[in-house]
C-alpha cells in the first residue's frame, strides 16, 4: 500500500530516528519512491519554523537554512493536496467523533482524510488514534490502511 | 485526483571540472568508442559514438552516443580555449526512439548514474576528448526519474514474461503503476499482499456454493479461486491464470442476495460481494507466466547490478535534507519547531 507520513513520523525522520530511517529506506527500495506527506503534515512543518520565525526579532540565518533544507524534502517526497473529496471524508469522520475528540484529533482526521481520498494509507506511530479515525469512515471507504512505524 | 508520473527530463546541464578538448574536431565520426566512467560507483561502460558534429568558430560541438538499440545520449559541448585549454559546459539529453520500457530504463538509469554517481569522466580517446564532469539536479527530477527506472524495469518483466510489447507511452498515473506492480509481483513472486476492499466475485447456484453461507454472518477468513485472472496494464488485458484469494476478516456484503441466488440450486451463476475489513488479501498466481531463466543482455544486467548503489544514494541525499531540517538547532529549539499546532 502507498503510503503517506503522519506528522510525527516525519518528525522522527527529522530527528534521524534509526527505526524510521529503516522504513523508509526500505519503502522507497520497494516502491521506487519516497512516501508522500499530506498537506496537512506540510501545513504542521512549516508551522513550527513560521512561529519561530514570527518570534524572532531578526533573520535568524540557521532557521532558513534549516527551513529551506525542509522545503526541499517536501518537494521531494511530493504533497497529497486537501481536495473536496477529502473534506467530504474528514467531514463524515470528525461529525462521528466526540467534541474532544474532534479537537484533539482535528489534523489526524485532515491527514487520515487526505490519504483516503489520494488511495494513500497512513504511516503513523500514533496508532490508536488512527484507529479510532478509522472507525468512523464513510460506508463506501471500508478500510483505513495504517503502517505502525514505531521502534 | 490521479498523479502523474512525468517523462525523462529534456536536458541536463553540468560543469565540467577539468579536461581538454583538442579541436578542430572533424565534422563528422563515426565507429569511435565512448567511455563513460563513474569512479564512486566503481563503474563504466562503452558505448559507440554514432555522430559527431561541430559548428564553426562557435566552440559547440555535439556527440552522440548510442546507448542500446533505441536510445542515443546526446552531449553538447559548449566552450573556449583559454590559455590552451577548453573552458567548456556539457548538456546531456537522451534520445529515446522508442516508447518502451527497455528504453526508458536505459535512458533512466544512465540519468540517474549522472546525477548520483558524483563525478563522472567522460573520454573518447579517438577524439583526444578527455572530460571531468559533475551533473546536479533538484532532488525531485532525481528521484522522479529514479521511480521511471524501477516502473520501466517491472513492464520489462511482464514484457518478457508475457512476451507481448506492451507501452506506448510512459506517461504513468498512479493507477497504471498499481496495475504494473500487481501483474510484476504476480509474476515474479507468486504470493502476496495486496489491498483489497471490496470485489465481486461469480459463484454457481450449486450445492458446492453453500460453503460461501459459513460465517456469513461474521468476519471470517475467506478462500476463494478465480478460475481465469486477467489484470489490465496499460490498456492491454493480461491472463495470469488460476487465482486463489484469500481474504481474512472478510464479510459479504450481499447476504440477502446470495441466499436467495443458491435457494435456486439451478447452476445459473450469481455475484457475491465480498469485502475486508482489514483491507488487504494474500494473492496467490500459481499458473502466471514466469520470467525466462535467461539472463538479460549485459548493458541491463550491469545497470541491474546499480540498483543498490542508486537507491543508496538518492536515500542518503533526502535523509541529508531530514536531517539538515534540524540541523541548526539545538534540542530546545528543535522541540519548538517541531512542535504541533495548538489551536485551543
Amino acid at each position: 500500500m502507498r503510503l503517506a507520513l503522519d506528522s510525527d513520523v516525519f518528525t522522527d525522520w527529522r530527528y534521524q530516528k534509526p527505526h524510521t530511517m529503516r522504513q523508509i529506506r526500505d519503502y522507497r527500495t520497494r516502491f521506487g519512491r519516497f512516501p508522500r506527506l499530506t498537506a496537512m503534515t506540510v501545513f504542521e512543518a512549516r508551522f513550527g519554523f513560521e512561529n519561530k520565525i514570527a518570534k524572532s526579532p531578526s533573520v535568524d540565518e540557521r532557521l532558513e537554512r534549516d527551513r529551506l533544507a525542509m522545503e526541499n524534502l517536501i518537494r521531494l517526497s511530493g504533497v497529497l493536496e486537501i481536495e473536496e473529496r477529502t473534506t467530504a471524508i474528514a467531514a463524515y469522520i470528525s461529525a462521528r467523533l466526540s467534541q474532544s475528540e474532534r479537537n484533539r484529533l482535528r489534523a489526524d482526521v485532515f491527514i487520515a482524510a487526505t490519504s483516503l481520498a489520494h488511495g494513500y494509507g497512513v504511516a503513523t506511530r500514533n496508532q490508536r488514534d488512527f484507529e479510532l479515525i478509522g472507525h468512523h469512515l464513510p460506508p463506501e471507504i471500508t478500510n483505513l490502511s495504517l503502517a505502525i512505524w514505531k521502534p | 485526483m490521479q498523479t502523474v508520473t512525468d517523462t525523462l527530463q529534456p536536458e541536463i546541464m553540468a560543469g565540467v571540472l577539468t579536461g581538454t578538448v583538442y579541436s578542430p574536431l572533424p565534422d563528422r565520426v563515426r565507429e569511435h568508442q565512448a567511455e563513460l566512467v563513474f569512479p564512486a560507483f566503481h563503474y563504466s561502460l562503452s558505448a559507440p559514438v554514432v555522430e559527431m558534429f561541430m559548428v564553426a568558430d562557435s566552440g559547440q560541438s555535439t556527440v552522440k552516443i548510442a546507448l542500446d538499440e533505441a536510445v542515443t545520449m546526446i552531449c553538447e559541448l559548449k566552450g573556449k580555449r583559454l590559455n590552451g585549454r577548453e573552458k567548456m559546459d556539457v548538456s546531456v539529453s537522451f534520445e529515446n526512439a522508442a516508447d518502451r520500457a527497455r528504453a526508458s530504463f536505459v535512458a533512466a538509469t544512465l540519468q540517474c548514474l549522472l546525477w548520483l554517481a558524483g563525478p563522472m569522466k567522460l573520454r573518447i580517446p579517438a577524439l583526444e576528448l578527455d572530460l571531468e564532469v559533475e551533473f546536479i539536479a533538484p532532488l525531485e527530477e532525481v528521484n522522479q526519474t529514479m521511480h521511471i527506472r524501477h516502473v520501466a524495469y517491472r513492464l520489462m518483466v511482464i514484457e518478457r514474461a508475457f512476451d507481448r510489447k506492451l507501452t506506448r507511452s510512459l506517461l504513468f498515473f498512479d493507477a497504471d503503476v498499481d496495475r504494473i506492480a500487481f501483474v510484476y509481483h504476480a509474476i515474479v513472486d507468486r504470493s502476496f499482499v495486496w489491498p483489497f476492499f471490496q470485489a465481486q466475485f461469480p459463484f454457481p447456484a450449486n450445492e458446492q456454493s453453500l460453503d460461501i453461507l459459513k460465517d456469513a454472518d461474521r468476519p471470517s477468513v475467506r478462500r476463494l479461486n478465480v478460475a481465469h485472472y486477467e489484470a489490465d496494464v496499460l490498456g492491454v488485458s493480461l491472463a495470469l491464470g488460476r487465482a486463489i484469494v484469500t481474504i481474512e476478516n472478510g464479510v459479504i456484503v450481499n447476504l440477502e442476495e446470495i441466499g436467495r441466488e443458491l435457494g435456486t440450486l439451478d447452476g445459473h451463476e450469481f455475484p457475491a460481494l465480498i469485502k475486508s475489513l482489514t483491507g488487504a488479501a494474500t494473492y496467490e498466481f500459481p499458473d502466471a507466466p514466469r520470467l525466462s531463466e535467461t539472463k538479460w543482455d549485459k548493458r541491463i544486467e550491469e545497470f541491474l547490478a546499480l540498483d543498490r548503489q542508486l537507491d543508496e544514494a538518492i536515500f542518503q541525499a533526502a535523509n541529508q535534507l531530514a536531517a539538515q531540517s534540524l540541523a541548526d538547532l539545538n534540542e530546545e529549539e528543535k522541540a519548538e519547531v517541531t512542535a504541533r499546532p495548538q489551536f485551543d
